[in-house]
């Protein structure tokens, strides 16, 4: 049963229907070799009545010719009707050893022993009246013919109780067929019913064991549309249904999963959307309350509100950016550009807040860079990306080093931090939608996680790649590869 | 003298009969039996034991002998023929009567056994 468990559904199938054809070749074999004897056993039965009945009317006829002959002879006193007399008693013994020979009961041996006694007395009478005739000398003509009579009327009576024997013989064996063969149909009967309900409960159990599971599963899809991910699927038969049901709960985990970070997605975003609206109605209650402050405070808030609307801006049109991208419907202003002012202008934008951590950048230019097709704001974007990223993470003081160079079919540039390290199990996930880092939460790090997503998905666009190298505790390695 | 006359006698009768004679074996050889047998009839009848008395009987028996003879009777051609041998037995035609006594008695015997063979047909069935 255990073994059972491991065979696939097309075995199993196999299985069935070798089982089911097993059962019925087996039925019908039974019935074909049974129909066989019967047949075999009709026919020689028949045959054997056939031939013992031919040897009676060889006896019957061969005797007609032996009284014809002896009488003939005894009225003629002919020598040649006793030769032909003669031959005829051979011509009977023949058929008596004959049906001796197939005979095979005891009261048709007793029939043919009496019979081949009675024709050697008659015999014998025969040669004696012939003595006498041929001697010429007077004897008891009536006696004899009396005594051959008798003889002759005993042998008539056994030929023809033979005959009813053989025919109450062949009754006897055909009811005995007959009974046989009642037993063999209810036998046949029989093993068809139990063939039947073996290949009932074979293509039952078969198919149970292939739906049965598939049901589970049906229950279990439904469960996952009502956003039940909890209680995995336990089948581990067939194995097909046991990779289905593996990876159900490999999608169900992922939709659980990318539920929980869409959760945690809306309440950032609530939340960094939220922010900057609350700092701009507090700019807006401040100056409402206090219109006679001077103008060099109104215009400090009015800075912070325009700063914070930005922000939102920013943040609302990163959102509108990464749908695009994933419905395919941004376009790219692609051209021929160096990499080097782009390079420049992020670091530029990026240097007040690094100044203000004392963060300072290493900048490692090698090599000849060529200008490469790119959409320059886009790629802006990446780079702007990766440094801000590099300074979020990066604790106070340190440097964040930048290289560029020239790589096979195109150049690299890559930004390293001096941050917490990106976990092995979180590499892949940082590129994706509303996903940051379990380091980063750790961290405090404020982001709504769309920023190395739309980076991949720019990236991606140009033909290039981007990747991570990480260690814990010793900071990361962003690198982005384009071709020339 | 008493063997002449006899014989004499005899030898007119027989030529008295001659003629009746030479009709009978003519309507024979017609297969006018009846009326053979009327003529050789009337001639025993006259001959009063006498030649040609025996010749006729003869004849007599031989056609109750005849195959073709409708009513023909072995038994009494027999009969005819053991009368011969019995009140003729001076008759030349005594020792072709018991030839045919010895063949019509064959002959009957033999019906005898077919008719018994017959039987023991029936009983074996065939």
């Amino acid at each position: 049963m255990g073994s059972f468990v491991k065979v696939n559904v097309l075995t199993r199938l196999i299985i069935g229907f070798s089982a089911l054809f097993v059962i019925t070749t087996s039925v019908s074999v039974y019935s074909i070799l049974k129909l066989k004897h019967f047949n075999r056993a009709s026919v020689q039965m028949l045959q054997a009545g056939d031939r013992m009945l031919g040897y009676k009317d060889q006896l019957s006829d061969s005797l007609l010719s032996e009284i014809t002959y002896e009488k003939k002879f005894v009225i003629t006193k002919d020598n040649m009707f006793y030769d032909r007399f003669v031959e005829a008693g051979k011509e009977f013994a023949l058929s008596l050893r004959g049906a001796a020979d197939i005979t095979d009961t005891f009261g048709s041996k007793e029939l043919l022993d009496s019979i081949a006694r009675g024709h050697a007395r008659y015999v014998a009478l025969v040669g004696e009246e012939r003595s006498y005739i041929r001697s010429g000398k007077p004897y008891r003509f009536d006696r004899y013919k009396a005594e051959k009579e008798t003889v002759v009327d005993a042998m008539i009576k056994d030929i023809k109780r033979l005959e009813s024997y053989v025919a109450s013989n062949t009754k006897t064996e055909i009811e005995g067929l007959a009974r046989s063969g009642t037993g063999a149909l209810r036998t046949a009967l029989i093993m068809a019913l139990l063939s039947l309900f073996l290949g009932v409960v074979i293509a039952g159990g078969i198919t149970h064991s292939i739906t049965k599971p598939l049901s589970v599963i049906k229950k279990k899809t439904r469960e996952i549309a009502r956003g039940e991910f909890d209680n995995p699927l336990k089948l581990s038969s067939p194995p097909e249904i046991e990779e289905l049901a593996h990876a159900l709960n490999t999608m169900s985990k992922q939709l659980a999963e990318t539920e929980k970070v869409k959760s945690e997605f809306f309440a950032l975003m609530t939340h960094e959307l939220r922010t900057p609206l609350a700092s701009m109605k507090a700019g807006l209650i401040l100056l409402q309350k206090h219109s006679e402050r001077g103008e060099h405070e109104r215009q400090k808030v009015l800075t912070i509100m325009s700063q914070e609307c930005d922000r939102l801006i920013q943040q609302v049109n990163s959102l509108l950016d990464l749908s695009k991208m994933e419905a395919g419907i941004i376009d790219l202003d692609i051209g021929f550009h160096d990499i080097k002012p782009l390079m420049k202008k992020a670091i530029a934008e990026i240097k007040p807040l690094s100044t203000s951590r004392n963060i300072f950048f290493e900048l490692d230019y090698s090599g000849k860079i060529s200008p490469v097709r790119m959409d320059p704001e886009r790629l802006l974007q990446v780079v702007r990306n990766i440094l801000g990223n590099a300074v979020k993470f990066s604790p106070n003081g340190c440097t964040i080093k930048i290289s560029l160079k020239p790589a096979s079919g195109g150049f690299e540039f890559s930004v390293t931090d001096s941050g917490p390290g990106i976990p092995k199990e979180d590499r892949a996930a940082i590129f994706d939608k509303y996903r940051q880092a379990e380091t980063a939460v750790q961290a405090g790090a404020k982001g709504t996680g769309l920023g190395l997503a739309l980076a991949k998905h720019i990236v991606d666009a140009h033909g290039g790649k981007i990747w991570v190298e990480s260690e814990p505790g010793k900071g990361s390695t962003f690198t982005v590869f384009l071709p020339g | 003298m008493i063997i002449s006359v006899t014989l004499g006698c005899a030898s007119v009768q027989y030529d008295r009969f001659s003629a009746d004679l030479q009709n009978a074996s003519d309507l024979y050889a017609h297969g006018d039996f009846e009326g053979s047998l009327k003529i050789n009839q009337d001639i025993v009848a006259q001959c009063d034991h006498k030649a040609p008395a025996d010749q006729a009987l003869f004849n007599m028996g031989l056609i109750y002998a005849s195959q073709n003879y409708q009513r023909k009777d072995f038994k009494r051609s027999r009969t005819i023929f053991q009368k011969i041998i019995r009140e003729y037995p001076q008759s030349p035609l005594v020792a072709q009567s018991r030839t045919w006594i010895g063949v019509l008695s064959v002959i009957e015997r033999s019906k005898e056994a077919d008719i018994e063979v017959e039987q023991t047909k029936k009983k074996l069935g065939r």
